[in-house]
């Protein structure tokens, strides 16, 4: 249950950070409503997970901060892979 | 108005940390008094009642720095803490004596 | 949509409390990063012991009772029975003992194990266990001051933080959504700081704020607590607290007849009955063999926010029944509220997967005062650029220095006090005094070579330094598998060699900005305080920021 909480909600993140118009992983511009949507559904399962896994407290929390490390580590994974290329 | 604000460094952070804390204080109080099961609620309150002080400290000394000057920041939050003040102490001398 | 000038003003403040307090929240973020696993850590640095399966569960009735026999004053202070079997734990049983407090005595107690030798008799024993996991906690609190003045000291800082917290947001939102996960890499350096201080600032913002108010409110603990009995309650707190809290978690006075004790297995199984999701860690006895004996499991339950170490159940060692407990399922609003505030700072929620992401978010935290200092470096070198004056330079100097200095050694220090757990153990007297010895050495010596050396030089040393002190704590292990003449120690379970691991990993990336910098201070922009090369006649005539003693 940890485990499948954990992946929804990385996808989650990962969908939310290419929707962004900032993001770095794609050099093509991915649509960006459909992933939002999609995003969305996807965390909104990890938070349920989560929920079911421990408390509904400790769901809500554990599904922001998970959220939180995902969502500043996505872009410098972006920018580092940038930096490794140009060497 | 606009370019009004003044910098006044050392009395705006001197109205937010000390009428902050004082601020923070009574308000907090006040939520003992007022708060569910009032003054005699379990023990939990007290550790409860740092963390909401802190974060009043915190929010009033953030943002006392949007008022005009240091002498404004002074005058509204000073009458803010009378105001606080005097329903506390109403609530710990007179309607919970 | 925000005035201009009140975005100016609060630049200013976020800029001058960022330079006040990033060195004490850079040395409370990185070693609070690595108290999240204080547990391995501590687990890591003891050393082999009897060990908690030397006296299986059914043999603990006996050990007990001898225990309690020839240790008397161990039955009031409370004999400690360990369920888990972690390295840490010597033995099956521990206790401690008071002794009267004489000045330069570190402790004011010491330590017993205690287990059964093969015929069956007992083997007690004092030793002191490893403080260094504790040592790293203090670090991380009070950034080494001692008490109470580092606890003050580390609220004013918590207290600015906050502040600097919300003038940052205000500082952003005018560009927020619009840069909104942007890092963009690029000659622009001052945009690439601004970027990568940013993204880690406004994601984890809910993270920082938490941190910013429990940090605040336990750093003036003491202060609030005295102005909230006299201003608040008047002298009632006091009394009410000696009535509930005390008798919340005390247990029941002895009687002074004899009981006959129920066997922790079956203790274990009444715990099972009437508080089914409490998983406890240890057993405390209080009053063992008095009738009124009570033991009192250690432990949380499972899932909620706040499964803490103040989690208990005390049942009757007599009859196993319930006699009282904290625990989250049942605790009022008000105290749920705090633990929660409380469980949010230390994540004591979530199992592993908060540990980690705490630990990651720790260390985020770190580089956002690292690179805020870099980010305030790189904007006054432009303005110095433009202006062409020459003393501004002197000041950002120093900043890079101290900053090098400060962060580097923090993290070289830690490593190497680690380290030494291994190494020293039982070759000096009192480990626990040299593992302060030792972090503060580094600490110290690293802002001297700092000063000495300059920005640019100084951090690729100490960058090797804090690779070559990170990589020791892995290859310690190795060398003690490979060299059992040198009488350390190498466990295999899967939270020491995490330890191993994550160290190594970290080493890594250590070498990784040990070589960029060198490539930096070598060929980047000449005139910043990162470069060791002359500004050329290409730059403009201002002084060279780069290495004083040149």
């Amino acid at each position: 249950m940890v485990t499948l909480a954990l992946t929804l909600t990385m996808l989650g993140c990962a969908c939310l950070y290419l929707a962004s118009p900032n993001q770095k992983w794609l050099s093509l511009v991915p649509p960006r409503r459909p992933l939002l949507a999609v995003g969305s559904l996807l965390l909104i399962a990890g938070l349920a997970s989560w929920i079911a896994a421990l408390h509904p407290l400790a769901g809500v929390f554990v599904t922001l901060h998970v959220a939180m490390v995902c969502l500043s580590a996505f872009p410098y994974s972006a920018a580092l892979r940038g930096v490794w290329r140009r060497n | 108005m606009a370019g009004d604000i003044r910098p006044d460094w050392w009395g705006k952070a001197s109205a937010g940390a000390i009428l902050g804390f004082g601020l923070a204080l009574s308000l907090v109080g006040l939520y003992a008094y007022l708060g569910p099961g009032g003054i005699d609620a379990p023990t939990g309150r007290y550790s409860l009642m740092r963390h909401l002080e802190a974060f009043v400290w915190i929010a009033v000394f953030g943002f006392c720095f949007l008022f005009r000057s240091g002498r404004a920041a002074w005058a509204w939050l000073g009458a803010a803490n009378l105001i606080a003040f005097a329903a506390l102490f109403a609530c710990r001398f007179y309607f919970f004596a | 949509m925000i005035r201009a000038d009140i975005v100016k003003l609060y630049k200013a403040i976020h800029h001058w409390i960022g330079i006040s307090c990033g060195f004490a929240l850079f040395i409370a973020f990185y070693a609070g990063a690595l108290t999240m696993f204080q547990e391995p850590i501590a687990r890591w640095a003891s050393p082999p012991a009897v060990g908690v399966a030397a006296v299986p569960l059914d043999d603990a009735p006996r050990l007990l009772e001898l225990v309690a026999a020839a240790h008397p004053e161990a039955r009031e202070e409370g004999i400690t029975l360990h369920l888990r079997g972690h390295e840490n734990e010597p033995a099956r049983v521990t206790w401690k003992e008071d002794v009267p407090h004489q000045a330069g005595q570190p402790h004011e107690h010491v330590h017993w194990w205690a287990t059964l030798k093969p015929d069956g008799t007992l083997l007690a024993k004092q030793e002191e266990p490893s403080e260094l996991a504790e040592f790293i906690n203090r670090i991380h609190m009070r950034v080494g001051i001692p008490l109470p003045w580092g606890s003050y000291f580390m609220g004013v800082i918590s207290l600015l933080y906050g502040v600097a917290l919300i003038a940052g947001v205000i500082v952003l939102l005018p560009s927020l959504t619009k840069d909104f996960l942007a890092l963009r890499v690029g000659h622009n350096l001052k945009r690439m700081w601004l970027d990568a201080h940013n993204v880690v600032g406004i994601t984890a913002l809910p993270f920082h704020l938490v941190i910013a108010v429990t940090a605040t409110a336990w750093g003036f603990g003491g202060p609030l607590w005295s102005a909230q009995e006299s201003v608040i309650f008047g002298g009632k707190q006091k009394i009410v607290m000696k009535r509930d809290f005390f008798e919340h978690y005390a247990a029941p006075r002895p009687t002074g007849e004899a009981g006959v004790m129920m066997p922790p297995a079956q203790l274990l199984l009444r715990l099972n009955d009437q508080v089914p999701d409490f998983e406890p860690k240890v057993m405390v006895f209080k009053n063992f063999g008095d009738k009124a004996a009570a033991v009192k499991f250690v432990g949380a339950e499972r899932g909620y926010v706040g499964d803490t170490s103040f989690g208990g159940v005390i049942l009757s060692a007599v009859t196993g029944k319930l006699i009282k407990d904290n625990i989250a399922s049942r605790q009022d609003p008000d105290r749920r509220a705090s633990t929660v505030f409380y469980a949010l700072h230390t994540g004591e929620y979530g199992g592993i997967t908060i540990r980690w992401a705490y630990f990651f978010l720790g260390f985020s935290g770190a580089w956002l005062f690292y690179s805020g200092n870099l980010l305030w470096i790189e904007t006054r070198r432009k303005r110095a650029r433009k202006g062409g004056e020459v003393e501004q330079s002197r000041s950002t100097r120093l900043l890079g220095s101290g900053t090098v200095g400060v962060c580097l050694g923090c993290v070289a220090g830690l490593s190497l006090t680690i380290v030494a757990a291994k190494w020293l153990h039982g070759r000096i007297a009192d480990l626990n005094h040299w593992h302060e010895i030792i972090y503060y050495a580094v600490f110290f010596a690293s802002i001297a070579w700092a000063f000495a050396c300059g920005a640019a030089r100084s951090a690729v040393h100490l960058l090797w330094l804090c690779t070559v002190a990170t990589i020791a704590i892995p290859l310690t292990t190795l060398a003690a598998l490979l060299f059992p003449a040198l009488g350390m120690w190498a466990y295999g379970s899967a939270a020491t060699i995490g330890v191993d691991v994550v160290a190594f990993i970290g080493a890594l990336c250590f070498a990784w900005m040990a070589i960029a910098t060198a490539r930096r201070i070598k060929h980047g922009p000449a005139d910043s305080i990162w470069s060791i090369r002359k500004a050329g006649p290409a730059t403009p005539p201002h002084k060279p920021a780069a290495v004083p003693a040149e």
